[in-house]
């Protein structure tokens, strides 16, 4: 029997259910988790915090997505303002404003986690046929080079003056229009992220997502989490819960928050923690984004907006590595990352149609004096987020800023400004030298993250991680972590199909687990 | 630097602080009151008219004549007081205490020798201000600054109008 979508706030009275499987968070990781878990005939349930917003509600007017699909309304950052963080809060969570770029998880990274954690059932063989079966269902396809647009193209032909190693991308979509509004949501439900395709395959297989609630605690009594405890909340009440009370009683439930929120649900159900690894060792690919000018149009705001990478410096041996892609670029997302002021703000605003940009991100959490971010609770439950920042660090987001003025340069910008605040005017490659006389500490670097990754760690050694490889809770037996926030370290390349293929093999897993134990 | 330099100026830096956000907290240390700018027809949802105020002191310098308008200015202030009323109560409090500090005298005396509150200030003086906030040694000044000058551009670059005047072309047409 099918399920249903059901928007949260339109309930007026308190919710208490039972069910085999709770599910919180409907993102990357929630949604195939759902996927996999109704479809072997297991009873879920969804709980999703942001609202069931689709096509209709994908306006692509920045000003009013951005406050119905993002995190804290896109003003999330570290603690310090240093940088700022985009994740998404709604049914679907970061799949249905992502930019739809698809990797799979590389080798080495692989190869580290089994030598460093552990992690020795974490092959590229095993997760390859999780991989082509994500993969399949979200149309990923290779982006053709004539469907480069102009901002990206920058990359490809930069890259390739200076010799440097460059890629066409894989996206998940069909019959996309190429319009440049993925981060809004796609108003044409071109984009194949899990709105439109795992939580639906999941409700047709008997599913039920729950919109507007927040899971505020779990309860453990035993060793077992007996209840999960919510509170509905309508957008027009902004943050404030107001509505419902929800209590579900599943055999397992599954967290699904992604990084940051899963961690702070974790502390604010008193999970058993002695070893303080909850919420440490988050990583984001903290982001420095260079931008050029240009004699002719560019229009980073069309066209498909990621397309091509370059991972020449991902494995540099001078420092932390760092790879490079370009960003889709509107008004409002563009004067918030902006680091000039006044007047010189306003000529790089309305320099916006001839503007092309290059995101260097850096792949943190590789070196063992790298600790990431650390997340903590606030005195209202909600998540702070602390970032430990290194001379390793500062040294990449240098060296990444020039290889994106370096690239810009290359491909004929008239002028590049870099991240630095206020930012650094570079002409030519002779002038780059000046970018070693800037400061480098928080806020005098414009940096952000796209990309949210661990809090509660996957390895072997329960006194160093959260779960296990199979993203299971090393302690408490019912309660499985499904989402970014398992990853040990960061990726070096977008982390949505890494989430796919290891919560893929986790819910395969656990669905035949469950089976035998109902069958006895 | 030596260790004994290094945890000296950790430790002045986190009196500095502490002290910081105590002026900026409390208005009754506040030598001299806000001037105040004229109220837009609208009600406030959140800011007072003094916060009122000095927001729209500090939008005058983010987006300055003749980048911008007085009532455009005063549309964007609006939105901002939108975004804040539905704002959760860390938010709110944040930047509430972040104009308030801003515009504080005791903190202006005590960190620049300079009393005057920067609603009093010409342009040039409050130029300076946000100049020396931006560049400060003090984390929580850059941070002020930062999250002064980003709720402000991303508010005002909101509006459709002002993102055409930028070259911007906004969706294409009749797609949806
Ligand atoms: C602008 C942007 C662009 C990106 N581009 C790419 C890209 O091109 N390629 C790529 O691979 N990755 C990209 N990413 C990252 C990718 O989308 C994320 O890594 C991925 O979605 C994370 O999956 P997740 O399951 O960990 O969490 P999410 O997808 O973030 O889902 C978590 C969900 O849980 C909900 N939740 C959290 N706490 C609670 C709670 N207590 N109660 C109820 N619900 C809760 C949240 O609201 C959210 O909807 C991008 C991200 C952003 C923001
Ligand atoms: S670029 Fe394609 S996937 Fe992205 S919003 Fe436009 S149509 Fe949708």
């Amino acid at each position: 029997m099918a399920g249903s979508f059901i928007e949260g706030r339109t309930l007026t009275t308190n919710v208490s259910l039972d069910c085999d499987v709770c599910i919180v968070g409907s993102g990357a990781g929630g949604a195939t988790a759902a996927r996999v878990l109704a479809r072997a005939g297991l009873k879920v349930v969804v709980l999703e915090a942001g609202g069931y917003n689709r096509k209709d509600r994908f306006t692509m007017q920045e000003h009013e997505t951005y406050p119905l699909l993002y995190q804290e309304g896109m003003r999330r950052s570290t603690v310090d303002l240093g940088i700022g963080i985009l994740q998404g809060r709604t049914v679907g969570g970061g799949t249905v404003v992502n930019w739809t770029t698809s990797f799979r998880t590389p080798d080495h990274v692989l190869a580290h986690w089994r030598e460093r954690y552990g992690l020795t059932a974490l092959t590229t063989e095993a997760l390859d046929p999780h991989w082509d079966e994500m993969e399949g269902r979200l149309g990923v396809y290779e982006v053709p080079e004539e469907q480069i647009n102009a901002n990206n193209r920058k990359l490809w032909d930069g890259a390739d003056a200076l010799g440097w190693s460059r890629e066409r991308l894989r996206r998940n979509v069909r019959g996309c229009r190429q319009v440049g509004y993925c981060g809004m949501g796609c108003p044409f439900d071109a984009k194949q992220s899990a709105l439109i395709t795992l939580l639906p395959d999941a409700v047709e297989a008997g599913a039920t997502v729950i919109s507007d609630c927040d899971v505020r605690r779990l309860r453990i009594a035993d060793g077992r989490v007996v209840a999960v405890e919510g509170r509905f909340h309508h957008p027009e009440e902004g943050d404030r819960l107001t509505g419902p009370t929800l209590v579900l009683r599943p055999q397992v439930c599954i967290v699904s928050g992604g990084a940051i929120n899963t961690p702070a649900l974790l502390m604010r159900s008193d999970l058993p923690d002695p070893q303080g690894r909850l919420g440490r060792r988050t990583f984001l690919h903290p982001v420095a984004a260079t931008i050029g000018h240009f004699a002719d149009t560019v229009a980073p705001y069309g066209g498909i907006p990621q397309s091509v990478a370059s991972h020449h410096f991902v494995r540099r041996t001078e420092g932390m590595g760092f790879f490079l892609e370009a960003a889709p670029l509107h008004p409002v997302l563009f004067s918030g990352a902006l680091t000039a002021h006044g007047p010189q703000h306003r000529e790089a605003m309305e320099a916006l149609p001839k503007t092309a940009n290059v995101l260097a991100l850096l792949v943190d959490g590789f070196d063992d004096s790298e600790r990431g971010g650390s997340v903590t609770l606030d005195k209202d439950g909600s998540p702070r987020l602390e970032y430990h920042y290194t001379p390793r660090l500062w040294e990449a987001v240098r060296a990444g800023i020039e290889a994106g003025a370096k690239v810009l340069l290359a491909a004929g910008a008239r002028r590049v400004l870099t991240p630095n605040e206020p930012p650094l005017e570079i002409l030519g490659e002779s002038s780059l030298h000046r970018l070693a006389e800037q400061v480098y500490v928080p806020n005098r670097v414009r940096l952000f993250s796209a990309h949210q990754m661990g809090g509660c760690a996957m390895g072997a050694d329960p006194a160093e991680s959260v779960v296990d490889s199979d993203l299971c809770h090393h302690d408490v037996r019912n309660l499985h972590v499904m989402d970014g926030s398992v990853l040990p370290t960061s990726l070096g390349v977008n982390p949505q199909f890494t989430i796919y293929g290891l919560v893929h093999r986790a819910a395969t897993q656990l669905a035949l687990r469950a089976n035998a134990v109902k069958m006895e | 630097m030596t260790a004994g330099t290094t945890r000296r100026g950790l430790l002045k830096r986190g009196l500095l602080g502490g002290l910081l956000l105590a002026a900026g907290g409390s208005t009754w240390l506040a030598l001299r009151p806000s001037a105040l700018a004229a109220l837009p027809d609208e009600p406030l949802r959140l800011l007072t008219a003094a916060q009122y105020s000095i927001l729209m002191a500090v939008i005058g310098r983010c987006v300055p004549d003749p980048v911008s308008t007085l009532v455009q200015r005063q549309e964007t202030a609006l939105r901002i007081d939108a975004t804040l009323a539905g704002a959760n109560d860390r938010t709110r409090a944040d930047f509430t205490q972040l104009l308030g500090l801003l515009d504080n005298a005791l903190a202006g005396l005590l960190l620049d020798g300079n009393p005057t509150p920067f609603t009093h200030l010409d342009a040039t003086a409050q130029e300076a201000v946000l100049e020396a906030w931006r560049t400060s040694r003090i984390g929580l000044r850059r941070a002020g600054y930062q999250a002064l000058r980003r709720i402000i551009v991303t508010h005002y670059y909101a509006d459709p109008a002002n993102q055409a005047a930028i070259g911007y072309p906004g969706p294409p047409k009749g797609v949806l």
